[in-house]
């Protein structure tokens, strides 16, 4: 599956979230599911979907969408196309 | 801001003189930050006569007792909907928490301060990461002092376990399986040193083996005063039992969160380069030289959100030279102030005091 698609599948069913436009939109800390606990889920899904161990600096880096998928090209996973 | 110069520097590496230097303007203008965004900040200002001329030295910058934090709100943030987080420091009933807003920039800037101290004792991976705490502890609204910590940590390990039930049981099952599938390894071990102390070490089966862990902890300290365990006894008894070596405490306040003070090899408490400490008479609140107790002030660059970048705690101090270095000074807490409030992480389980 695209890198795109699988870290969208993520962000969604971590944050219990649908909509794709949402979620590229979505800060961290400003809705209730993405607080600092819903923040670690979410590493920790993102981290066994693409088998990565991210430094501490980049956890606390990732306040969105746009950030993740620019973590995961600094892991060498950068085939994502962003529009 | 120096902030971004300071926080590069390894922290015990900057010498005493220019890291006061840094610090005093940093505080400064941080004073003069917070005097022009908090209204009750201001008016204290206005009421003790502060006046910018006059504060030529570290010792000269204005500082405020913790508890105003209970009884006020304040906070430097102008719009409310910036406010990611309110900390509170205790939920004891009966008694006011203190509460701390923070927005994005200064959570930013306490994970950073975090971030720079811890990296000492645990290096630049993130490890696997066992919680002597329990998964409740974390899921608290408002987020107290305790979960606070807790999360703080949370992202300087990965595959995370709590070893306590919700009842603050030791979660044996748990405990197990963390140790067969990480303890070949370098792993961490956080939690509040009277939790750690009571809820696992005393609980722990004799044939545990925790020679691979680093355990950091924190808090707590009166309690363990009560129960006359001294910070020796504390690291003999892990060493004796689990085979652990690597036990750092530190020091901090939810008022001053981001701002550690780790424990050297000497047992005193050292000051993050962002960050110091000065000891101040109780009566007439004159700086102490090294070698005498009082009261202990903090200062801390990171708080942007809140006037807490000098505070005075309630707790009793002495400061220390530093054994190996000089050039620096350590902390050593001895005891809380007459009269103060039980408040703060060391009443994880105020229900024990007393």
């Amino acid at each position: 599956m695209h890198t795109l698609k699988r870290l969208m599948n993520v962000f969604s069913t971590v944050l219990e979230i649908d909509d794709e436009t949402t979620i590229k939109n979505l800060e961290y800390n400003t809705i209730p599911k993405w607080d600092s606990v819903g923040h670690m889920q979410l590493i920790a899904a993102i981290e066994t979907e693409f088998d990565i161990l991210m430094e501490t600096e980049q956890i606390i880096d990732m306040n969105c969408f746009d950030m993740a998928c620019s973590i995961l090209g600094d892991h060498g996973i950068d085939n994502i196309t962003r529009k | 801001m120096n902030l971004d110069r300071i926080l590069n520097h390894t922290a015990p590496a900057l010498p005493q003189e220019e890291k006061d230097q840094l610090l005093f303007d940093g505080l400064k203008q941080l004073t003069e930050y917070h005097k022009s965004k908090c209204p009750g900040y201001r008016n204290i200002l206005h009421a003790i006569k502060y006046a910018p001329e006059k504060c030529r030295s570290l010792e000269d910058i204005p500082f405020i007792p913790v508890n105003l934090f209970k009884r006020l709100e304040l906070h430097s943030i102008q719009e409310s909907g910036n406010i990611v987080n309110i900390l509170a420091s205790s939920s004891t009933t009966g008694q006011k928490p203190s509460q701390i807003f923070l927005d994005k920039e200064t959570s930013k800037r306490q994970s950073l301060g975090l971030t720079r101290s811890l990296k000492f004792v645990i290096g630049d991976k993130r490890l696997p990461m066992l919680i002597i705490d329990a998964p409740s502890s974390i899921r608290t609204k408002p987020l107290t002092a305790r979960g606070a910590g807790i999360l703080g940590l949370m992202r300087f390990g990965h595959s995370h376990c709590f070893a306590l039930d919700n009842d603050l049981n030791l979660d044996q099952e748990q405990l197990t399986r963390f140790l067969s599938e990480h303890s070949g390894q370098p792993f961490l071990i956080f939690g509040f040193t009277f939790m750690v102390w009571m809820y696992f070490l005393q609980k722990c089966p004799p044939e545990i083996n925790l020679e691979n862990g680093i355990l950091i902890h924190s808090g707590g300290w009166k309690k363990m005063q009560e129960q006359a365990v001294s910070p020796s006894a504390f690291k003999k008894a892990f060493l004796n039992n689990t085979k652990l070596s690597k036990c750092f405490n530190f020091y901090g306040l939810v008022e001053q969160i981001g701002s550690i003070y780790l424990e050297g090899l000497d047992g005193f408490l050292y000051p993050p380069a962002f960050s110091d400490v000065i000891i101040r008479d109780p009566f007439t609140l004159e700086p102490l030289p090294y070698g005498q107790e009082g009261l202990v002030q903090l200062l801390s660059l990171l708080p942007l959100s809140y006037p807490g970048h000098s505070i005075l705690t309630s707790d009793m101090g002495i400061l220390h030279q530093g054994t190996h270095n000089k050039n620096t000074h350590g902390l050593e807490i001895t005891r809380r102030a007459p009269k103060a409030e039980v408040r703060g992480c060391s009443d994880t389980h105020a229900s024990k005091v007393g």
